[in-house]
């Protein structure tokens, strides 16, 4: 027989974490914007990334998407710890024994809340070892140059391959094919080993099609 | 809070609140005595009005896992407490911020429409006895908020591979 009493033993019921008007807190006093938990938070203004990039190609010139990549990478790194902790200690249980579905519900509520756009996953090939990720409204993407002409959310692609590498202990790439600022509707990634991933390496400088691209992958 | 005064916050450097909207505050500082005493109420009897649900529910479920059954109860909670805090403030935005979207979410990848409905209609059987018709009017239209998350397309199958953790995905 199910006791509500037992129910209530620990201190919460827990809810939405990422609900942004618990997750964002402060002490303006300070001058501190903080998530929930007291971690700060920064608001980046759109012309700082206008500069990132700027700067990058000034000194990197092509190699400024490797360069945000692997920033991504050290970022992703270290999100993915936050990320973790955060929630499994507010839902009380391990990262890795939540549900797929669980786990991609509580990471698309942190981008959104995060203010980074809206993240989606398609589960379509994931039976063949590849996971795609479709982003809308990337900052990133938004303030890429006009002539940059190349897929511009290198960041968000190095702290993807990051973070999924941490949470299931292979190192995972990640790639881009389409591109909010190249005119398409989304960003697309494709998640997956980066011995398979190697063999589109072409395509993807090709700018070919993210369906070609999938066939040969899974073919 | 209620939006009125949340918008006072922001907007009090624009303009003075137009009489109407000076009324709808008064309105609501008046009813701010009734709403603590509910919300004291459904703070104090939440055990006890669960309980009852509860038992029912393993015979009404008896092929479901318990652990399913404690989680929509928990939700269900959730929910109750969610409502109490929107009706406190009279705020049906809180409402959905805090939890209707994620709820949604929730019953959909869980699979538990048919639980959750139960319950949710079960509780409120069971407030529509134990508060009265003042009471039930504060709290119903949060309540039929709640409902708004039961949606026929979040049947999922229970078997749906998206249910496998994320570690057997590579």
């Amino acid at each position: 027989m199910i006791s509500i009493a037992d129910l209530l033993v620990q201190p919460r019921l827990p809810g939405h974490y990422y609900s942004s008007q618990a997750y964002v807190q402060g002490d303006l006093e300070l001058g501190l914007l903080e998530n929930r938990r007291g971690d700060r938070l920064l608001a980046i203004p759109s012309p700082l990334i206008e500069a990132i990039y700027s700067g990058l190609l000034r000194e990197t010139g092509q190699a400024a998407g490797l360069v945000l990549f692997n920033c991504g990478r050290w970022w992703g790194k270290n999100f993915y710890i936050r990320f973790r902790d955060e929630v499994t200690d507010y839902y009380e249980k391990p990262l890795v024994d939540m549900s797929m579905a669980e786990f991609l519900h509580c990471l698309k509520d942190c981008w959104a809340t995060y203010g980074w756009g809206k993240l989606e996953f398609d589960q379509m090939h994931h039976q063949r070892g590849f996971i795609i990720i479709r982003t809308t409204n990337s900052a990133f993407a938004n303030s890429a140059p006009e002539d940059y002409q190349v897929p511009a959310c290198s960041l968000e692609s190095g702290v993807l391959s990051a973070f999924f590498s941490q949470l299931v202990g292979r190192d995972l790439h990640t790639v881009q094919t389409t591109c909010e600022s190249l005119g398409d509707t989304c960003n697309t990634f494709i998640v997956g080993t980066r011995s398979r991933l190697d063999a589109v390496e072409s395509m993807i400088e090709k700018r070919d099609s993210h369906d070609s691209i999938m066939t040969l992958l899974c073919a | 809070m209620k939006p009125i005064i949340e918008t006072l916050f922001h907007d009090a450097e624009s303009r003075y609140l137009k009489p109407d909207a000076i009324v709808e505050v008064s309105q609501y500082m008046s009813s701010l005595r009734e709403r603590t005493s509910l919300y004291r109420t459904i703070r104090d009897q939440e055990i006890t009005w669960m309980q009852p649900i509860a038992d029912e529910l393993e015979q009404c479920f008896p092929t479901e896992q318990v652990d399913r059954l404690e989680n929509s109860l928990r939700n269900a909670m959730l929910s109750l407490r969610h409502c109490a805090m929107a009706m406190l403030m009279d705020d049906l935005i809180y409402l959905e911020v805090h939890f209707l979207t994620w709820f949604e979410e929730s019953i959909k990848i869980h699979g538990t429409l048919a639980i959750d409905s139960h319950i949710h209609s079960a509780l409120l059987e069971q407030l529509s006895q134990v508060l009265n018709t003042s009471q039930m009017r504060l709290l119903t239209p949060f309540l039929h908020e709640i409902e708004s998350s039961f949606k026929p397309e979040a049947v999922v199958n229970i078997n749906d591979e998206s249910l496998l953790t994320v570690a057997g995905l590579f």
